[in-house]
């Protein structure tokens, strides 16, 4: 199953879907003590209450120190367990989240979070049908949970398993048919899968049902995108911004769109999108979208020193993202730093030729022809 | 469904019988391990009558082809100032040296040029400055018959994308100055495992050295820099390998020119749908930035799969223009993909102080047209200074496009003969004034997907009605720079290298 895992090459118009992917980063941390035990030790609650500050503020590797010291002291109680695993799922340690997910499912602690956290471990270590597993557990016990789909939606998305995503998000959509951000989040798998028409259709439903919403605009914007239209898609994310919708997601498609519409430096437009991006950066700084766009950006604009700062923290935050390599090698050759340039070449090389094996070790007749595009889907499970 | 089937072929201007009038040259599928059809098909060559017509002499001149056509490099290998023809083939491709008097003889063998295999671009440049033109030979798919693979769905198949194959490397033939050619390409550098479509040779940093722009099909393309007579790959480094996504597209159609006129070369480069084509801007230090966001070039293009492309200034006002000839490789591409057809309509943007604007629907009812294009040649046919174009299609007939759209302006026609450099001066840059108006142009080593190109160079001036004053740098070894004036306008003149004159 796993030599089927692919990422697959971002089109040009999945703009959503290249940087819709926030997983874990969503799922907000347990509260000191909601459901543990008395503490044995000042130094554990400051270690726990220290860690999950960091998980609050996105800093997730600085947090695992501390969750860990936490978690070892008091082994039975939830939230250090809890904020432990979240932070080792929010940077993709999913063998060792796994380990800490099982303790807290066989100490009674088997809620609706904790399957999800395990559904996102799982389908990060590439294993689909208990990713599927614990994703039924999970919508049993909170079955109204939008969220929890989303979030594993997301990971399957960001293992780069579409299907197993898509599988997920019609399985909430059972249960909650007219959510905009489920239907939102369908017509991203679908565009992943190059189903163009069913995702504009859910796009489409989705900003009905939520008009205004930042979703709303997010899809709309999108639409303008699958059109190829990078100046429509601009103008509606701007309409969206300057009626107080400032989602990460929607201040980096506008970057985005504004700069492949041509915004040149100090032009006004460039400039709103670097004001834009860097929002966006600020709101979310482990979105690994943003820090690309600013990086891009800043490039652009002739920056080289910030533009290094952002891709690389870009590189940290999604080292399986090509376009990442590509603008770093560009931004370390600016630099005159050719020995940076070409790790940054041989890192998107080695991520170009791990496609060109997946491909060849496909069957024939899952073998991409020029009218499928789709560069091989894992097979249903 | 066999991979050969969806490049389908170029095409060629050339004056093969040296009369000053642009005959055609049309490849065409033939006989092959997956193919035999009755009747037999072969290519064409057409000569031009002068009077709008033309006719198939192709008999006559032998030069009918004898496999699976792909593409045509026209060049004077031999210097004896007539044109012979190199028709890449699958599986082995032919050189045709000119007999001066409308015949050719196949001296392949001979001069040691087959290359086995699928070859499709192939161009004719001098890499080492040594006077005669080399050739460079793009190398595609290690493909026969047998290792033809079903791809698609069960239920619905489809043409593989070349990632189902292996590639092969390209050839790089060196000239020995008589009659033969020796394979330097791994001496030098360039016999890299390819997929490779499209090539241009063109000097990208002004060093004197014809370096190659080669697009390759899902994987990177090539950018590869010589570095007198060694050439270093710098694609990615350079910026034009990959998508800003990271990732390699579907290089097909290539071109090089300065169309900002900062007296360096940019480049341009077509993919299929969903990738967007390229215009890439060179930074002057080997660097190149996609500009086609900002011109509306990525727009139009999206949906688009591109073959043929040319910059040319289509009416003669003094800036370059472009065109592109499209059509996506899959017959089946429509059920599968929403806004994507098999047959798509060609696309000329206008270029004026470095806007571009699209200007297909403005340009005449052939471009409302959809076409399986592929190939794609500029060449002035009926010798009124507005270059023409043709393009040639899959299953269908070619496209044969009068240019009516530059009159009212005037121009020069230029060509150029070199003697201490290579004949068909490839590399040699163009300085022109008119007034106000000062434009350089530089003549490329082919460009466009496996096609060839009328070897002479319109100077449009607009509406201006003298040239001032010309300036002709003659490539290395040469390296002389001529200047002229009390030039003519509309009419075509030649100068020889070190003649000091114009005829």
């Amino acid at each position: 199953m796993s030599a089927m895992k692919k990422r697959r090459a971002p089109c040009s118009v999945c703009l959503v879907a290249m940087i819709a992917l926030v997983s874990a980063l969503g799922m907000t941390p347990v509260q000191r003590g909601a459901r543990s035990g008395q503490f044995d030790s000042m130094q554990a609650e400051t270690e726990l209450q220290q860690g999950i500050d960091l998980t609050r503020k996105g800093d997730f590797r600085g947090a695992i120190p501390h969750l860990r010291a936490a978690h070892e002291q008091l082994r039975d109680s939830y939230a250090a367990g809890f904020n432990l695993a979240l932070c080792y799922v929010g940077t993709q340690q999913f063998s060792e989240a796994l380990t800490v997910l099982q303790d807290l499912r066989s100490g009674s602690h088997d809620t609706a979070e904790v399957e999800n956290l395990l559904a996102q471990s799982y389908i990060g270590l590439g294993r689909v049908d208990e990713t599927l597993a614990a994703v039924r557990r999970s919508v049993e016990l909170a079955p109204k949970n939008e969220k929890l789909y989303l979030f594993a939606a997301d990971a399957a998305m960001d293992a780069g398993h579409n299907d197993v995503g898509l599988s997920i998000v019609e399985l909430g959509l059972k249960s909650l048919p007219n959510s905009a951000r489920m239907l939102f989040e369908r017509a991203v798998l679908l565009s992943q899968l190059d189903q163009f028409d069913a995702a504009r259709a859910d796009f489409h439903r989705a900003r009905e049902l939520a008009p205004g919403s930042d979703i709303a605009y997010i899809a709309g914007a999108q639409e303008a995108l699958y059109a190829g239209n990078m100046a429509e898609a601009a103008k509606i994310a701007r309409e969206g911004i300057e009626k107080g919708n400032l989602h990460f997601l929607l201040l980096t498609i506008f970057g985005e769109a504004t700069l492949g519409s041509g915004a040149a430096p100090g032009q006004p437009d460039f400039a709103d999108a670097q004001e834009a991006l860097e929002r966006a950066v600020t709101a979310h700084p482990n979105f690994a979208g943003a820090q690309l766009s600013l990086g891009k950006l800043y490039l652009q604009a002739n920056r080289i020193n910030d533009a290094i700062v952002h891709l690389e923290g870009a590189r940290n935050l999604d080292r399986r993202n090509p376009a990442v390599y590509a603008n770093l090698a560009t931004a370390y050759r600016r630099a005159g730093n050719e020995g940076k340039a070409n790790e940054a070449i041989a890192a998107l090389t080695r991520l170009n030729q791990e496609q060109v094996e997946n491909i060849a070790s496909t069957p024939g007749e899952r073998k991409a022809g020029y009218a499928s595009r789709v560069e091989s889907k894992p097979p249903k499970p | 469904m066999y991979m050969p089937e969806t490049a389908g072929a170029g095409c060629a201007f050339l004056d093969y019988d040296n009369d000053g009038w642009m005959d055609i040259y049309l490849v065409n599928s033939g006989k092959c391990d997956f193919l035999d059809p009755s009747p037999p098909l072969r290519n064409a060559l057409y000569r031009n009558n002068r009077d709008g017509t033309f006719t198939d002499v192709t008999e006559r001149a032998g030069v009918s082809g004898n496999a699976y056509g792909m593409g045509i490099a026209v060049g004077d290998y031999d210097g004896d100032g007539w044109p012979d023809l190199y028709v890449t083939q699958y599986p082995r491709n032919i050189l045709y040296r000119n007999n001066r008097d409308g015949t050719f003889t196949d001296v392949t063998e001979k001069a040691g040029v087959a290359a086995p295999g699928w070859s499709t671009s192939a161009v004719w440049f001098d890499y080492n400055n040594d006077g005669r033109l080399d050739l460079f030979v793009c190398g595609f798919l290690d493909y026969n018959q047998s290792k033809n693979l079903y791809c698609g769905e069960p239920n619905l198949r489809a043409y593989c994308m070349p990632n189902a194959y292996h590639g092969t490397p390209n050839r790089l033939f060196h000239n020995n100055g008589d009659g033969t050619f020796t394979d330097v390409g791994k001496e030098a550098g360039v016999a890299l495992e390819s997929k490779a479509w499209g090539v241009v040779a063109a000097d990208i940093n002004n060093d004197g050295w014809l370096d190659l722009f080669v697009s390759n099909d899902k994987i990177p393309n090539w950018l590869l820099v010589n570095r007198k007579s060694k050439f270093e790959e710098i694609g990615a480094l350079a910026g034009v390998a990959y998508s800003g996504m990271g990732v390699p597209r579907s290089g097909m159609g290539v071109d090089a020119a300065d169309f900002d006129q900062d007296g360096w070369l940019d480049l341009f480069l077509t993919n299929v749908d969903h990738e967007a084509f390229s215009l890439y801007r060179n930074r002057h230090d080997e660097l190149f930035d996609d500009v086609a966001a900002g011109t509306g070039i990525a727009a139009a293009t999206l949906l688009l799969s591109g073959w043929g492309t040319k910059f040319f200034d289509y009416d003669n006002d003094g800036d370059l223009d472009l065109i592109v000839c499209n059509g996506h490789p899959d017959t089946v591409v429509a059920k599968r993909i929403a806004g994507v057809k098999y047959a798509e309509p060609m696309l000329l943007f206008r270029q004026s102080g470095g806007k571009w604007k699209n200007v297909s629907a403005e340009s005449g009812s052939v471009f409302a047209k959809d076409f399986a294009a592929r190939g794609l040649a500029i060449g002035d046919f009926d010798n009124d200074g507005a270059a023409d174009v043709l393009v040639n299609v899959n299953d269908a007939a070619p496209v044969l496009l009068r240019n009516n759209a530059a009159r009212g302006n005037h121009w020069l026609g230029l060509r150029l003969i070199g003697s201490k450099a290579n004949k068909d001066a490839i590399g040699a840059q163009v300085t022109y004034r008119s007034g106000d108006l000062q434009r350089h142009r530089t003549i490329v080593g082919g460009g466009s997907y496996a096609s060839s190109h009328d070897p002479r160079l319109v100077l449009g001036i607009g509406a201006r009605t003298k040239i001032d004053s010309l300036e002709v740098k003659w490539p290395q070894p040469s390296g002389r720079i001529e200047r002229f004036t009390s030039l003519p306008v509309d009419r075509y003149i030649t100068i020889a290298e070190g003649e000091g004159k114009w005829k």
